[in-house]
């Protein structure tokens, strides 16, 4: 019954309220020593990366649930650990030679290798898995083009444990693409006994139910919620992996993954924003490994089909009033390669490069009345909503800095559902930002997706049949060709000089860790391989 | 007319709370209409060297992470804000009062047309559709306002069809009638001037309602465009930067926000009191 | 009685044409919002031709009308389509993240309830007095400040500052597997499967998001007790029991809050749609698998057969709880019908 006695009323249900808090806060004995938890902004829609409509962290599951033929290898060194994109390692294949005169690959497959229920892994299921990423269409086909190989006929069963790779012409694409997370090896005896007449490919079965052979089988998932690995103690084709359970929550927003690993209570946060990476590095509790992401860069589109733009040295004052230091400190916090300031003339051949430009605005408004538009024009800044975290501030800046020469903007916040349909399928969007990484670390691959005209990523429209027949020549020439590397430059030059991108700057990609954990290395998919992993 | 003046103020000598409320409100008036011309420092202008300082004598509430004066943006968000809110809820007092009145007046069909849309509308969480209207529509601030104006309709048109209802048998609207008027004079200009009071109460609260609506889109995503200053986007990006320690980015603008909306509240309670004292609530 | 029963089935008749508009505004909604389906089921990389063959397959190449009966007649059959951002049939992710908003908002009401009722009587039996402005301005304040704001607040304050609370990751902590699915409550299915150690987790991770909750109901409740008991306060038969000498007491607990009580129940219907509403931010900041939490993710996508399929929710659940309170608001008084 209430008392109605008005001094004590409320402190009493105050302290019961905070009593009842506190009370409830023991510490439960911890089995958190033989397991990893990591935390990420979002988590997959599906267990199958073959299937269509399925995102980007459902690629983790692809990288720890399932092999590959081969992998790339691992350079650096205590918390700087990335990925080399010149060393091809055994993953499946414990080796490979080349045939037919250089036009086919014939992997020796590890005879110890065997799925999670057991059964061996044979040529059989590499050919089913091989031909099923061809055949379904969407983001795995393309992914497997670009490596050249498109029809079942090309994957070719030699005998149990040895598997060709045909290919229609020689292109040094080839072999990394199959260490991309794409060409995945299924139980293909587990996926048939589940397919039906209506879906052959077994979709529905290995959305939900993985079938692998990979060094982490499924243990839970909660869509939206966690994933939770635990590790196949057979795995034979690498180093086992030391944790044996791996649990991946989901935690969208950012300063609770950073409240939680401040606090202790998450192992590893992925893909931290820029400023709490700079913090929580020069607070100096926590492992912070932050390197550059390969073959990505953080860019300006300016889309020639709008008018103004049609005019190169419109493009190029823009490309001298971009406020660069300032939206390296305020979007990157400083952590990142520039892309400005390059000499002019001065063209290498490797990718991203700084481009040879810098913040001018005299030269910027030269160029313009130079264009023919002495009086500017306006135009919005579109920017996708799902990366606003380094999208706004540097459209703000932007914004601030090209009214200096006369452009007036309005800022345009795209969710990212649209952006793909709007900035990539349309390629409507006149001035926007964007982050495009090719996976496999060759210009002449940058070039082949954003700057042939039609092509997905060239959401510029841009169109230079010089740029396109050097591409075109170039993309499957290896690299130690004569050719190779003057094209590369040539390509690059005209780049600079048209400039219908211009770079800011080379985006890392940060993880912070507590001080016992290590292993992470820094992949081009951008998602948590889980098997390096160790913890004291 | 004496009387009532009387009485307002009998009700406020009894209740200090509602002068504060006055107070502030005017105070908040007065912010919104002359502050652009009063703040130290432009409110867009960036200055990356000095971003996100604590504050200090040169900056009251300190700077940003672009390095804006945070005093001044909270100052000219008054008038983002308030704008929204009037805007929103002057909209949706018309239309709910034109819709309401008309079916407390004519009944019948009218009335049961009426009544189901206000269910319908009714029937949705409103925030949920307030999001859905501004994701489907863009969020641009006319459409904050029309969002915002759509899910408070229903509050008029029930309180204006309640008290349009009640007064319409009455004698002197019989007499008006009677002596030519036609129904929508008597209606508007003999029934609705008596409505307004309770009417004045729903107008108070609802205002406070749309700033803590725009702040909850802004939190989303769906807020006004960036570099407009509004006290909701400042509190949700600043939340953010509260675990950093960062904390005068939300401090500031959540409690100007909380005393707006506070004062709104107080507002609409202190004029219940004085339009209906037997309801005090 | 039987009058009642008709009044019963009138309102339950009026609430059909409403549920036929809510289907077609969900649906008009949906199809309002920006990007196209057909693009994201296309997947990365597709072009411009499986794209309109994906269109086609998703019948998104027909007029409206017709979509809209395609639409309507899956409903019937129970089929909401699939969610894009989670990969989940929307049904499933209905069913199964209902009950985590319906908990929280349960227990967020339900404290709400403890403080902001005796609040409301206490101002009532001591109106004008500090003790009444004081509930007035703390129960104001409560709900002045933007809800994700309290919640943010409070998890700087309770979790990284004094370390008491929970980490705010959800129902359970990552130790925690959910209990056997008998309601998708946890506090219910933990104690029907004898788990205290789990009840008490689920506890644990309700008790911030529930409080941040019940801030911002505290005001309509406690308003509407202070009102609804001045009213009864001052009633005839109120005079008459004090005056025939019963215990204060008994009169104010007994006669008063009685009739006090019914007006209570139609505000507290308006609450929990209130709060179901609010759920939505508090589900976000607490990373809560709630629907609310489903929906900001599904509309920021553009996940269109999942913010139908929320929207259909959330409204079939306000019907019927307006409904449900209508009903017992017209059983239980004795004025309604005669």
């Amino acid at each position: 019954m209430y008392k109605i006695s008005s001094k004590n009323f409320k402190g009493k249900w105050a302290f019961i309220l905070a009593a009842a808090i506190s009370v409830s806060s023991f510490v439960v004995a911890d089995p958190r020593k033989e397991s990893l938890v990591v935390v990420t902004a979002s988590g997959p829609n599906s267990m199958d990366i073959h299937r269509s409509g399925t995102n980007r962290p459902s690629y983790q599951v692809a990288v720890n649930m399932y092999d590959r033929l081969v992998s790339f290898g691992i350079k650096g060194s205590g918390d700087q650990l990335k990925y080399d994109s010149n060393v091809i390692k055994p993953e499946l294949a414990a080796s490979w030679k080349l045939v037919d005169d250089g036009l086919a690959y014939e992997f020796m497959l590890r005879k110890d290798a065997t799925f999670w229920d057991g059964s061996p892994v044979t040529a059989d299921d590499v050919k089913w898995s091989f031909d099923r990423a061809v055949s379904l269409g969407g983001f795995p086909s393309v992914q497997m083009k670009a490596g050249g190989m498109t029809k079942p006929e090309q994957f070719v069963v030699v005998d149990k444990h040895t598997f060709k790779v045909v290919m229609e012409r020689a292109s040094k694409l080839t072999l990394p693409d199959l260490a991309v997370p794409v060409p995945i090896i299924i139980n293909s005896k587990v996926a048939k006994a589940n397919a039906t007449d209506k879906d052959p490919w077994a979709t529905e079965y290995l959305h939900k139910n993985p079938a692998g052979g990979g060094a982490y089988m499924l243990e839970n998932w909660t869509p939206g919620q966690q994933l939770i690995y635990k590790r196949f103690d057979n795995w034979k084709s690498g180093t086992l992996p030391q944790m044996k359970r791996v649990v991946v929550r989901e935690v969208p927003s950012a300063s609770t993954r950073r409240a939680l690993v401040e606090r202790g209570d998450a192992d590893v946060s992925l893909d931290l924003p820029n400023k709490d990476a700079k913090e929580l590095a020069t607070k100096g509790k926590l492992t912070v490994s932050g390197t550059s992401i390969d073959n990505t860069i953080h860019a300006v589109g300016l889309n020639v089909d709008f008018g103004p733009f049609k005019n190169k040295k419109v493009r190029q004052a823009i490309a001298y009033a971009m406020p660069y230091q300032k939206i390296f400190d305020a979007a990157a916090y400083g952590r990142g390669e520039p892309m400005w300031g390059g000499t002019p003339g001065d063209v290498s051949a490797t990718w991203p490069q700084p481009f040879p430009y810098d913040t001018n605005i005299e030269k910027a408004k030269a160029l313009l009345i130079e264009a023919g538009y002495p009086d500017g024009f306006s135009v919005p800044i579109s920017i996708n909503l799902g990366f606003a975290q380094w999208t706004e501030p540097t459209a703000i800046l932007m914004q601030e800095s090209l009214a200096k020469i006369g452009i007036k903007t309005s800022i345009n916040k795209i969710p990212g559902a649209s952006w793909r349909t709007k900035a990539l399928v349309e390629k409507g969007l006149e001035l926007h930002l964007k982050n495009f990484g090719g996976w496999l670390n060759y210009p002449d691959y940058y070039f082949f997706w954003a700057y042939i005209k039609g092509h997905l990523f060239n959401s510029m429209n841009y169109d230079n049949a010089e740029v396109k027949s050097l591409v075109d020549v170039t993309l499957p020439m290896a690299v130690d060709n004569a050719q190779y590397e003057p094209n590369v430059k040539r390509m690059i030059s005209l780049a600079m000089d048209d400039v219908p991108l211009i770079p800011l700057w080379q985006p890392t990609l940060e993880v912070a860790m507590q001080p016992g954990v290590s292993g992470y290395v820094n992949w081009f998919h951008r998602q948590l391989d889980i098997r390096s992993f160790t913890k004291e | 007319m004496k009387n009532w003046f009387r009485h307002t103020i009998y009700i406020f000598s009894e209740n200090p709370v509602s002068i504060f409320a006055v107070i502030l409100f005017l105070l908040y008036v007065t912010m919104a209409l002359v502050g652009h011309w009063l703040v130290p420092y432009d409110p867009y202008l960036t200055n990356t060297d000095i971003a996100l300082q604590p504050p200090s004598v040169s900056h009251w509430f300190g700077t940003d992470h672009l390095g804006r004066d945070v005093f001044s943006r909270v100052v000219i968000a008054t008038r983002m804000d308030l704008g929204i809110a009037f805007s929103a809820v002057a909209l949706s007092a018309l239309v709910g009062c034109t819709l309401g009145s008309l079916a407390g007046y004519f009944g019948g069909w009218a009335d049961q047309i009426i009544g189901r849309f206000t269910d319908i509308v009714m029937a949705f969480p409103l925030f949920v559709l307030a999001m859905g209207l501004v994701a489907a529509m863009g969020n641009t601030v006319e459409n904050i306002i029309y969002a915002t104006a759509l899910i408070n309709i229903p509050f008029y048109i029930r309180v204006s069809r309640s008290e349009v209802s009640v007064r319409r048998n009455l004698p002197y609207v019989q007499a008006a009638l009677q002596s030519g008027n036609s129904h929508f004079r008597a209606l508007a200009m003999h029934i609705f001037p008596n409505t307004l009071p309770p009417l004045m109460v729903q107008l108070s609260l609802n205002s406070g309602w749309a700033i803590l609506n725009a702040a909850g889109l802004s939190f989303i995503g769906l807020g006004v465009k960036p570099p407009e200053a509004e006290w909701g986007i400042m509190v949700a990006e600043g939340a953010n930067y509260m675990i950093s320690g960062e904390w005068w980015l939300v401090l500031f603008p959540g409690l100007v926000l909380m005393m707006a909306v506070f004062c709104f509240n107080l507002l609409g309670d202190s004029l219940r009191d004085i339009v209906d004292p037997l309801r005090r609530t | 009685m039987k009058n009642k029963l008709r009044l019963i089935g009138q309102r339950l008749l009026l609430a059909v044409p409403v549920i036929f508009g809510v289907v077609v505004i969900s649906f008009l909604l949906t199809r309002a919002l920006p990007g196209d389906p057909a693009v994201y089921f296309a997947g990365d990389m597709a072009d411009e031709q499986s794209i309109q063959q994906t269109r086609e397959k998703l019948g998104l190449d027909k007029s409206l009308p017709i979509q809209f009966m395609a639409y309507f007649n899956r409903l019937l059959e129970g089929d909401l389509g699939v969610s894009l951002s989670t990969g989940q049939s929307v049904l499933f992710e209905l069913k199964s993240r209902l009950p985590a908003s319906l908990e929280l908002t349960l227990i967020g009401l339900g404290l709400a309830l403890i403080i902001a009722v005796p609040l409301g009587i206490l101002a009532a039996i001591n109106p004008n007095s500090w003790i009444d402005h004081l509930c007035r301005i703390l129960v104001t304040a409560g709900v002045s400040m933007p809800i994700f704001f309290t919640g943010l607040f409070l998890v700087f304050i309770f979790y990284y500052l004094l370390q008491v609370a929970p980490a705010p990751i959800g129902r359970l902590d990552f130790l925690f597997l959910p209990p056997p699915h008998v309601t998708g409550f946890y506090l219910i299915d933990a104690a029907l499967a004898n788990d205290w150690a789990l009840f008490k987790a689920a506890l644990h991770q309700l008790m911030l998001p529930a409080i941040t909750l019940g801030i911002f109901a505290l005001a309509p409740i406690a308003r509407m007790t202070r009102g609804a008991m001045l009213v009864s306060l001052g009633s005839e038969y109120v005079k008459a029991a004090t005056a025939n000498g019963l215990p204060r007491k008994k009169v104010i607990l007994i006669y008063a809050f009685k009739n006090a009580a019914l007006p209570l129940l139609t505000t507290l219907g308006m609450v929990f749609s209130f709060l179901l509403g609010a759920n939505v931010l508090v589900e976000k900041v607490f990373a809560w698998p709630g629907i609310g939490s489903f929906a900001i993710e599904a509309l920021v996508a553009s996940d269109y057969a999942a913010v139908q399929g929320f929207v259909l929710t959330m409204a079939m659940l306000f019907i019927f709880i307006n409904l449900l309170i209508d009903m017992v608001y017209t059983l239980i008084d004795p004025r309604v019908g005669n």
